[in-house]
C-alpha cells in the first residue's frame, strides 16, 4: 500500500504535527544551551557510579515526593 | 528524505545518548535511555494514563485501565523486594498524605482531562506533536515551579506522618496487599466495563511489560522510582533564575540540597534526564510513522486560553500533590507508599469532574469536530 501522509487532514491554521514535535525539541535544546551557561561544569570525576543498586551510596537525586 | 529519515532519527538518538554519557557520566546515559525507552513505548504502544481513566466512564472501556494495573503490579512485585532487600541503596516514592496532597490530586485529575495529559502524557503529547501537549507542557513547567514556592504552605496545612505498606504490614505482607489492591480494582473494572471492552489489546499487555521493565531499571539505576513533576519544576526554576530572579531566598530552593541541584545540571538531573529521553523517544516515534497523525482539531480562542492555564494548574497541583501519575501513582502505589492509593481515589474523581467540564470548556471551532481522534484502548 502507497504510503499516504495524513498530515494534511489537519486544520489549516495550526501547525502540523512534525512541525510541533520540532518546536518541543527545540524548546528543550534551548533549556539545555541556557542550562549549560547558567551551571556549575559537570565535573565528570564526582559522576555517581553507573548503576545505583551495588553502589553502596544512599540515593542522592530528587523526586516529586520531596518536600 | 523518506529513506533517510528512519537512519537519521536513530543516529539523532544515539548522538543525544553519547553527548549526555560524555558529559555526565554513564548513570545518567543510561537515564537517558530510560527516558527514550519510556517514550518509545508509551507512544509507540499509545499506552496512557488519561484517556483510559475518561474510557472507563464514558464508553465503559476498561481495557487501558488493566493494562496500568497490571504494569503497576509488575513492578511492585520486582520493586518490593529489592527496595527491602537494599534499603539504603534504593528509595522508594514516599510522601505524606495531607489535606494539600489530597486537593492537589484532585484538581489534577480535573485538568488533567482539559489538557488530554498527566505529566507522561504531557511529554508524550508535546514530543509527538499535539498543539495541545506542547501547551500545557509550558504551563505545567511554570506551574510546577510555582508550586514549589508554595510548597511548604500547603503541606503545613496538615499531613499524616509517610506511611508505607511495607511500613504497616511488613514487606511481604505489603507486596501481598498491593497486588490484592490492584487485583480488587481490576476486578471493579471488568464489571463496570462492556463484554468486549475487557481485554487489552497486545499493544498494551506489551506495554505494561515494558513499561514495568524500563520502571523497575530506573529504580536500580537512579537507586529512586520513576517521577516526572520535579525536573520540570527544576526548569522552571532554571529558567527564572536565567532571568536574574535569586530563588535562594524561597522556602523550597533555599534549602541547601536545593540550592545545589539549581546550581548544577539538568544533566545530572534524574527526572530531567528521564523526561528529556521521554520527550525524544515520543518525538522519534510520531517521525518514525509512515502516516503521520492528524492535529488536533481548530479551537475557539478561549479554549486555548483555558488549556494554558490548566497546563499551569497541572503542574501546580502536582507539585502540591507529591507527583502525578507517574511520581505518585504508578511509582507510589508499585514502591509501597500510601499516598499513592490516596492519590489514585481523588484524582479519579478529579478526573470524572474534568470529564463533564471538558465539552463545556473546551469548544472546536467547527461544531460537531472531535477535539483529538481517539486512540482505541
Amino acid at each position: 500500500m502507497k504510503n499516504r501522509d495524513l498530515s494534511h487532514l489537519s486544520a489549516p491554521s495550526l501547525p502540523s504535527r512534525p512541525v510541533v514535535g520540532f518546536m518541543t525539541v527545540a524548546c528543550l535544546a534551548l533549556l539545555l544551551i541556557l542550562d549549560a551557561r547558567e551551571s556549575i561544569p559537570i565535573n565528570p570525576y564526582a559522576a555517581p557510579a553507573p548503576v545505583a543498586l551495588g553502589s553502596n551510596e544512599a540515593p542522592s537525586g530528587a523526586h516529586c515526593t520531596n518536600f | 528524505m523518506q529513506s533517510w529519515r528512519r537512519p537519521l532519527l536513530i543516529v539523532f538518538m544515539l548522538l543525544l545518548i553519547f553527548m549526555v554519557f560524555a558529559l555526565a557520566g554513564p548513570r545518567s546515559a543510561f537515564l537517558i535511555i530510560i527516558g527514550l525507552g519510556f517514550g518509545v513505548v508509551l507512544e509507540g504502544c499509545r499506552f496512557g494514563f488519561t484517556g483510559p481513566w475518561r474510557l472507563i466512564v464514558t464508553e465503559r472501556d476498561g481495557r487501558g485501565l488493566l493494562a496500568q494495573f497490571l504494569a503497576i503490579g509488575l513492578t511492585a512485585s520486582v520493586a518490593f523486594p529489592l527496595l527491602a532487600a537494599f534499603p539504603d541503596e534504593l528509595s522508594g516514592a514516599y510522601a505524606p498524605v495531607g489535606f494539600a496532597m489530597i486537593g492537589g490530586a484532585f484538581i489534577f485529575g480535573i485538568a488533567m482531562q482539559l489538557v488530554m495529559g498527566c505529566g507522561s502524557g504531557t511529554l508524550v503529547n508535546a514530543g509527538s506533536g499535539n498543539l495541545i501537549g506542547f501547551l500545557a507542557l509550558l504551563g505545567f513547567v511554570a506551574g510546577s515551579f510555582l508550586g514549589t514556592l508554595h510548597l511548604a504552605w500547603w503541606t503545613s496545612l496538615g499531613s499524616l506522618p509517610v506511611y508505607t505498606m511495607q511500613g504497616i504490614l511488613g514487606d511481604s505482607g505489603g507486596l501481598w496487599v498491593t497486588l490484592l489492591g490492584l487485583v480488587a480494582l481490576a476486578a471493579v473494572v471488568i464489571t463496570r466495563a462492556d463484554p468486549g471492552k475487557r481485554l487489552p489489546a497486545r499493544r498494551l499487555w506489551l506495554a505494561a511489560l515494558l513499561i514495568a521493565v524500563l520502571a523497575v531499571l530506573n529504580l536500580v539505576i537512579a537507586g529512586q522510582s520513576w517521577g516526572v513533576v520535579y525536573g520540570l519544576g527544576l526548569w522552571g526554576a532554571k529558567v527564572v533564575q536565567a532571568s536574574g530572579i535569586d530563588l535562594a531566598g524561597t522556602a523550597f530552593w533555599g534549602t541547601p540540597a536545593q540550592a545545589t541541584r539549581l546550581h548544577q545540571s539538568v544533566l545530572t538531573d534524574v527526572t530531567s534526564l528521564t523526561n528529556i529521553g521521554l520527550i525524544v523517544g515520543a518525538f522519534v516515534v510520531m517521525r518514525w510513522r509512515k502516516n503521520v497523525d492528524a492535529q488536533v482539531s481548530l479551537l475557539r480562542n478561549h479554549s486555548w486560553v483555558f488549556i494554558a492555564v490548566a497546563g499551569v494548574i497541572l503542574g501546580y497541583s502536582a507539585r502540591i500533590a507529591f507527583g502525578c501519575n507517574v511520581g505518585a501513582y504508578f511509582s507510589g502505589i508499585s514502591t509501597g507508599s500510601l499516598h499513592g492509593w490516596v492519590w489514585l481515589v481523588a484524582a479519579f474523581a478529579g478526573s470524572c469532574l474534568g470529564i463533564t467540564l471538558r465539552p463545556l470548556l473546551l469548544t472546536p471551532a467547527r461544531l460537531g469536530a472531535p477535539i483529538l481522534r481517539s486512540v482505541p484502548a
